[in-house]
């Protein structure tokens, strides 16, 4: 094979031909991958191995492009690999909250109603039972509830008080996206007083305020997508290992918005914000004694409770 | 006096592979930076290189083969998947009753996307300038992607090897090279002798999992914290870190070992009963060697956040090609003698608005 006056020459044992270069087609490089000659009576060549290639590359060297000249050189794939990285790291921490959030601020009340009616039902269905605290008490706590002064963040969802019992979960509270707030009988007992109570209450207004809900579940999805697109055909299991670290942190950026939240709610209500601090000091106390060990900081939806009761306290 | 002519011995001519994972890690590279950088759209130009890549590495007699799917059909594909997924994703949230419409939607079209996605595919790959065809009917697709599946998963999954089974013999059964059709014959017997085999190393290999988590775990805690309950192992500790990824570990390799086991076990069956004209398959494929290939190509691309995934998809292709065989009936010249007319035949003009590769 040689070139002569711009004319291919190709010669084995069984072809001998002349084409005039410009009239055969040659594809691009990729690699070392054998590449194909096509004539203009439809026959082709191949060109493979390490010589041949490196000769038809002198002839043929192929349309520039972007990815010819990425695969060219080791410095411009680090310096892609360097820039793509902070990409993504940009991506997860500033771009896909702040899409969230604006997507969230506009979705139809309709789906934030649906979404927390459902989960209600299967909450209910899963993990609740009716509560039994005296109705008093349930009124008491009802009162003070609604007199709580709110921030005006404008349009807000209606809240919801409801009263459950959970064997499961113990002591706990849940916001749904449409308003509703869950506080187990247990977290009830736990509180001394009506001021500690109202911290929690405060801290799950803060989710519904923050559409927590919403833009968890749209945050969530966007790294379920990324991430499986991304590993989904290396391996499931391995996908969700990732997954679940990236979750969590988004989880415990809102908790920590909904305690910010909290602090400034109590606040304005003449109540000092270390009533709420008290209430998570004997929560954690209790989880202490049932020996429950928490998971380690990375994987924790939840930011860790003494770093909590801290910010609370300090603010 | 007669002489006795000896039939010409048949002869075996080895698939090689000759593509280098050195060689294919900047062109990865450049389809993962690529396809990031577009939000996705660049994967479809990035799956045409990485199949020509891999095509053209594979070679028989000589010669390599080709693929010839272009990016805009591919990314048509694309399209195609992610709106149906994301339609079907979206649905949950609005209603249960839109869910179950959109599965009945996607139910429907989802036989005829799969059996146009494998006709791209083969109307795409060529060797020697020859390009292979697939002309399975739709209503067959149907059968085997629709009603087949439904039946088995009413039958507690009686009728999976079944389906599998008739998933295979609509393949290569309705594939050709050329104006040479491929053939299949295998019945659906071994298919159900394998997957009972499967289900019993799934349990074994589960019990060894369990036992053998049980006794690593005993003897982490007992290194490490002095008791041997692993249960009362705080979690985010040295011992929890070790037990939990040792789990972890333990439940891939079981994955893999079953897949590798049914991969290998059912390859061979069904390339065994395959046949071009006279030529015959041999696919000498281990499950073993599968198995630790896939097993240390998975753990090394996790360990290295993924750089290694070139190298794998490398080493796993040079594995799967070299252990395959085609087996000529005629001398020497059987493979040259491989239906050369019709050459471009399904050439462009067959790539038509609705073909494309959905990617499964």
């Amino acid at each position: 094979m040689a070139v002569r006056d711009g004319v291919l020459i190709l010669r084995s044992d069984e072809v001998s031909r002349r084409e005039p270069l410009a009239a055969v087609q040659v594809d691009d490089p990729l690699g070392a991958t054998p590449r194909i000659l096509r004539f203009t009576d439809g026959a082709t060549c191949e060109v493979a191995g390490t010589g041949a290639l490196r000769w038809l590359a002198g002839v043929a060297p192929g349309r520039p492009s972007a990815s010819a000249w990425l695969e060219a050189r080791a410095w411009r794939q680090v310096a892609a690999v360097i820039l793509l990285s902070s990409a993504l790291v940009g991506a997860y921490v500033v771009l896909t909250p702040w899409l969230a959030a604006v997507v969230a601020a506009r979705l139809p009340r309709a789906v934030a109603s649906s979404i927390g009616q459902r989960t209600l039902v299967s909450l209910d269905a899963l993990v609740f039972q009716p509560s039994t605290l005296p109705p008093a008490r349930q009124a008491g706590i009802l009162r003070a509830f609604w007199n709580v002064r709110w921030p005006d963040d404008g349009d807000r969802f209606d809240l919801v008080l409801t009263f459950r019992h959970s064997d499961r979960l113990g002591a706990n509270a849940f916001a749904l996206p449409d308003g509703t707030i869950v506080i187990t009988d247990a977290l009830v007992d736990l509180a001394r007083s009506d001021a500690e109570l109202l911290g929690v209450l405060a801290h799950e207004v803060g989710h519904v305020d923050g559409r927590h809900g919403l833009r968890g579940l749209l945050q969530q999805s966007v790294v379920a997508m990324v991430v499986t697109w991304s590993l989904g055909d290396v391996s499931a299991v391995m996908a969700s290992v990732p997954m679940m670290l990236l979750d969590a942190r988004y989880s415990r950026a809102f908790e920590r918005e909904a305690d910010a939240y909290a602090v400034r709610v109590l606040r304005d209500n003449g109540i000092p914000p270390g009533a709420f601090a008290d209430l998570l000091e004997r929560l954690q106390a209790g989880r202490d004694r049932a020996d429950a060990a928490a998971p380690p900081a990375y994987l924790s939806t939840h930011p860790a409770t003494a770093d909590r009761i801290e910010a609370i306290r300090g603010s | 006096m007669t002489t006795d002519v000896a039939a010409p011995a048949p002869r075996t001519e080895p698939f090689a592979f000759t593509g280098s994972g050195r060689d294919y890690f900047p062109i990865w590279l450049t389809n993962v930076v690529f396809s990031v950088a577009t939000l996705g759209i660049y994967s479809a130009w990035a799956k045409a290189r990485r199949l020509r890549y891999f095509y053209r590495h594979t070679r028989l007699a000589g010669a390599g083969f080709d693929y010839h799917g272009r990016p805009a059909a591919l990314l048509k594909g694309r399209v195609v998947a992610v709106a149906l997924f994301g339609l079907y994703s979206l649905a949950g949230y609005v209603s249960p009753w839109l869910t179950l419409a959109s599965v009945a939607g996607l139910a429907t079209v989802l036989p005829w996307l799969a059996a146009r996605s494998f006709r791209f595919r083969c109307r795409n790959t060529s060797h020697r300038g020859v390009r292979f065809n697939f002309n399975g009917s739709m209503r067959s697709a149907y059968g085997g992607f629709l009603g087949l599946p439904a039946l088995a998963l009413v039958s507690l999954g009686l009728m999976v090897p079944f389906w599998h089974h008739r998933l295979k013999r609509y393949q290569h059964g309705h594939s050709a090279y050329g104006r040479s059709a491929f053939g299949f014959f295998g019945d659906a017997d071994p298919f159900y002798a394998i997957y009972f085999s499967a289900s019993l190393l799934t349990i074994g290999l589960g019990i060894a999992l369990v036992v053998g988590l049980g006794l690593a775990g005993s003897l982490v805690t007992l290194a490490l914290t002095g008791s041997a309950n692993p249960t009362r192992v705080e979690p985010g500790s040295a011992a929890w870190v070790i037990v939990f990824s040792l789990a972890i570990v333990g439940y891939l390799a079981v994955i893999t070992a079953v897949q590798a086991f049914l991969a290998a076990r059912i390859g061979r069956h069904v390339w065994a009963h395959t046949t071009l004209g006279r030529t015959r398959f041999v696919w000498r494929i281990e499950a073993p060697r599968l198995f630790v290939i896939r097993l240390t190509n998975l753990l090394l691309t996790v360990v290295t956040l993924g750089l290694y995934r070139p190298f794998a998809q490398v080493r796993l292709a040079r594995y799967l090609t070299e252990a395959f065989v085609v087996v000529g009936a005629g001398g020497l010249d059987a493979f040259e003698a491989l239906p050369a007319g019709d050459v471009g035949a399904y050439g462009d003009e067959a790539m038509e608005f609705l073909d494309f590769d959905i990617g499964f």
